[in-house]
């Protein structure tokens, strides 16, 4: 049973009246017999400690779990023996070493006093040594200065923290900088990013109505202060730099093109009580303002649509795991947004969106040319907008004037290529004859490009009247000069000449055809379908000069190689 | 609405409490969402000795969203349009720049900073604007005039 400090007070005793007389200046002493007393005390640095738990990482923390001091009074109190005065926390968090420390300081207090009533000394001391956190941070070697806690007890004192923050806040009083009335903490709102507190009623009505309208610009913090420093920050960052400048020393190489202002990440909406179609909305319409900024966004053709496609979201959403935002995007009308919003990682700082964008590093490819749009997943063609043609379609911009580079590959498949009859893919013929199989497995003629039966390829070139008739071997070293010496890994396919191979005789002699093929690969806008008809089917009968041909290929049955020129299978003739 | 009212009828107390020279309000009527204004030129610019007359107006979700201020005065001025609406322009006046937390006092005192000087950059009028740039004294001129003819 616990004593009152009035049943102390009237105990013939000085260790008695000691105690009483403490127990009504801190109410919160316990005194648990007249001679002996305990008292937690809150530990709240004035400076928040910054502490690691084992890790790199540093925690703000502002308040620990309290210290308690145990008095027990002997007899020969306070003439010939010192109190023993006992320090614990739950859980012990306080590094052995530095509860030594205080220990010992508190026990020569009565020495220094020579002998006195000092437990009110020793709990002031203690009190003022928690204020500046018991000295606990001290210059290591290298100069930092920190607290280590041991990792399990991370969870405890974060939390801890967090709560007696959260108590004290709500037990404070905020004038409202929107509905200008004071109200209690509780229902009140600390924004995360710059602490302001609004009242909870007024931030979700103002953000509902902003959201509702689209404004999402104006879900950002409203205090007099925040908007003078958004001001600034928009005007310091609105000259774009013109293209080509190299970023100025000491500034992050930034893009402004999809670039937002900050605004308030969609996990601290739903804390201050925006329902889950607002918080859906919300991402939405600033996932579509970020897409919108970035001018390489591709959009749906379709009038009706117009959606973009489901490359850019990924690009966006890429660029923004990159940039560490703690603003989750995900595809159009997913229905897991929301959920994943507020499943994101909670961080202090405000929703940037990407800072960088594929355009920052000039290495970066080019989009693809097939890009999918993410809510009616149309398959178009990034470059002439109409519906997916296959890669190996010739076609141009509709807005913009083709580069030189475009129309010297248009010319050049107008030259020596010939479309498919069924797919179109403009194909190259390398060497052999005119009968062509297509990747897509469609027999037709090089010369003109009709079809050819599968089952008697030969008889187009041995009709009369075909316009082909005996010309099944012209151009039998494939299209040109030209297609010669790519056969030969002599030049790419544009004709820019490739370094000879170095020692015929070495082991590894190929290496540079196929390096030769690589660069053809990298080179090109498109890929150039090209069929060698390394073998004519064994059923066909072969008459007169078909007979001389080097026989049949094993091999000849592989059409349509991914870029048609396979140096090293072609048999030579 | 009622928190409009409740915020409106704070404001109004503040600005009673604490007048501020040269700007005087006037609720027109019990609900208070509309006001009658009165600025008087600033000693030191060319609208001294003028009483202008403005009218503004909350919207009912005030603060959420920007009141509307006019002039009912003519006056001579880059930044408010000459006719029968005299809308002003004011940045934080625009709804995508308003914040709730501004004040009405605050937005007329920034109106009334517009008459000490004149924002050509941002101007409604762009006539009178170009004459404010570039001949001062005419500007000057035809602005006392109507400062004497209209603001008397």
């Amino acid at each position: 049973m616990l004593l009152t400090s009035d049943d102390l007070l009237s105990f013939p005793d000085e260790r008695s009246q000691e105690l009483g007389t403490i127990a009504a200046i801190y109410p919160e002493l316990l005194l648990t017999s007249p001679f002996s007393a305990t008292i937690s005390l809150p530990v709240s640095p004035i400076l928040p400690v910054p502490v690691s738990f084992d890790t790199a990482e540093f925690f703000p923390i502002s308040h620990f779990p309290a210290l308690t001091l145990q008095f027990d009074l002997p007899s020969t109190y306070p003439e010939h023996s010192p109190p023993e005065i006992s320090l614990s926390t739950s859980p012990a968090w306080i590094p052995a070493e530095a509860l030594k420390r205080l220990k010992t300081e508190i026990d020569s207090l009565w020495e220094d006093f020579g002998g006195g009533q000092v437990v009110f000394t020793a709990i002031d001391h203690v009190q003022q040594a928690a204020e500046h956190g018991f000295g606990f941070v001290r210059p290591d070697s290298n100069g930092g200065a920190w607290l280590n806690l041991p990792a399990e007890l991370r969870l405890h004192i974060a939390d801890f923290n967090a709560c007696t923050k959260k108590q004290q806040f709500e037990q404070g009083t905020y004038e409202c900088g929107i509905c200008l009335e004071p109200k209690k903490g509780t229902q009140c709102h600390r924004l995360r990013s710059c602490t302001h507190v609004f009242c909870l009623l007024c931030l979700s009505s103002y953000y509902s109505s902003m959201i509702t309208e689209g404004h999402i610009s104006s879900v950002v913090c409203s205090d007099p202060a925040c908007v003078k420093k958004a001001t600034l920050l928009n005007n310091a960052t609105a000259p774009p730099t013109p293209p080509g400048t190299p970023p100025a020393e000491g500034i992050p190489s930034v893009s402004h093109k999809i670039m937002l202002p900050p605004t308030l990440p969609p996990d601290e909406l739903k804390d201050i009580g925006l329902n889950a179609a607002l918080l859906k909305r919300y991402v939405e319409l600033k996932q579509k303002a970020a897409l919108e900024k970035d001018p390489a966004t591709v959009y749906c053709p379709r009038q009706w649509c117009q959606a973009p496609s489901r490359d850019s979201i990924k690009i966006l959403n890429a660029a923004m795991a990159e940039n560490h935002t703690s603003y989750y995007l995900s595809d159009y009308g997913s229905e897991a947004v929301v959920a994943a919003a507020a499943a994101a990682a909670v961080t202090p700082t405000p929703t940037r969106s990407g800072n960088r964008t594929r355009n920052d590093t000039p290495d970066t490819p080019e989009p693809p040319k097939l890009q999918i749009c993410s809510r009616c997943t149309f398959a178009f063609c990034r470059v002439c907008a109409q519906g997916w043609h296959g890669d190996f379609q010739i076609c141009r911009s509709s807005n913009a004037e083709p580069t030189p580079a475009e129309l010297a590959s248009e010319a050049y498949l107008r030259e020596h290529t010939t479309p498919c009859p069924q797919c179109t893919s403009p194909v190259l013929k390398s060497h052999g004859c005119n009968h062509m199989i297509c990747k897509c497995q469609t027999h037709f003629c090089f010369l003109c490009s009709s079809y050819l039966p599968p089952g008697e390829p030969f008889k187009h070139y041995n009709t009369r009247g075909t316009g082909c008739y005996m010309r099944l071997w012209e151009g039998e070293g494939g299209d040109g000069e030209h297609v010669r010496m790519i056969r030969e890994g002599r030049v790419d396919l544009i004709g820019e000449e490739l370094p000879p191979p170095e020692a015929p005789d070495a082991p590894d002699a190929p290496a540079p055809r196929r390096n030769a093929r690589r660069e053809v690969e990298n080179l090109l806008p498109f890929v150039v379908g090209v069929v060698p008809v390394p073998g004519i089917p064994r059923r066909v009968p072969v008459r007169g000069r078909f007979a001389d041909w080097g026989g049949t290929d094993d091999e000849g049955d592989t059409e349509g190689e991914e870029l048609g020129v396979d140096f090293d299978d072609v048999p030579d003739t | 609405m009622a928190q409009a009212a409740k915020r409106i009828t704070r404001e109004y107390g503040e600005i009673e409490a604490n007048p501020v020279a040269g700007i005087s309000i006037r609720p027109i009527d019990e609900d208070m969402f509309k006001w009658n204004i009165e600025l008087t030129g600033p000693k030191d610019s060319i609208y001294a000795g003028g009483t202008f007359k403005l009218l503004l107006t909350l919207p009912a979700n005030y603060p959420f969203k920007p009141p509307i201020l006019s002039f009912q005065t003519k006056i001579y001025h880059p930044n408010v349009s000459n006719d029968d609406k005299g809308s002003m322009c004011l940045g934080i006046l625009r709804s995508d720049q308003w914040k709730p937390s501004c004040k009405i006092m605050a937005v007329l005192e920034m109106a009334r900073g517009l008459l000490l000087e004149p924002n050509p950059d941002d101007a409604v009028e762009t006539t009178i604007a170009e004459q404010f740039k570039t001949d001062k004294s005419q500007f000057e001129k035809n602005a006392k005039q109507w400062v004497k003819q209209y603001a008397k």
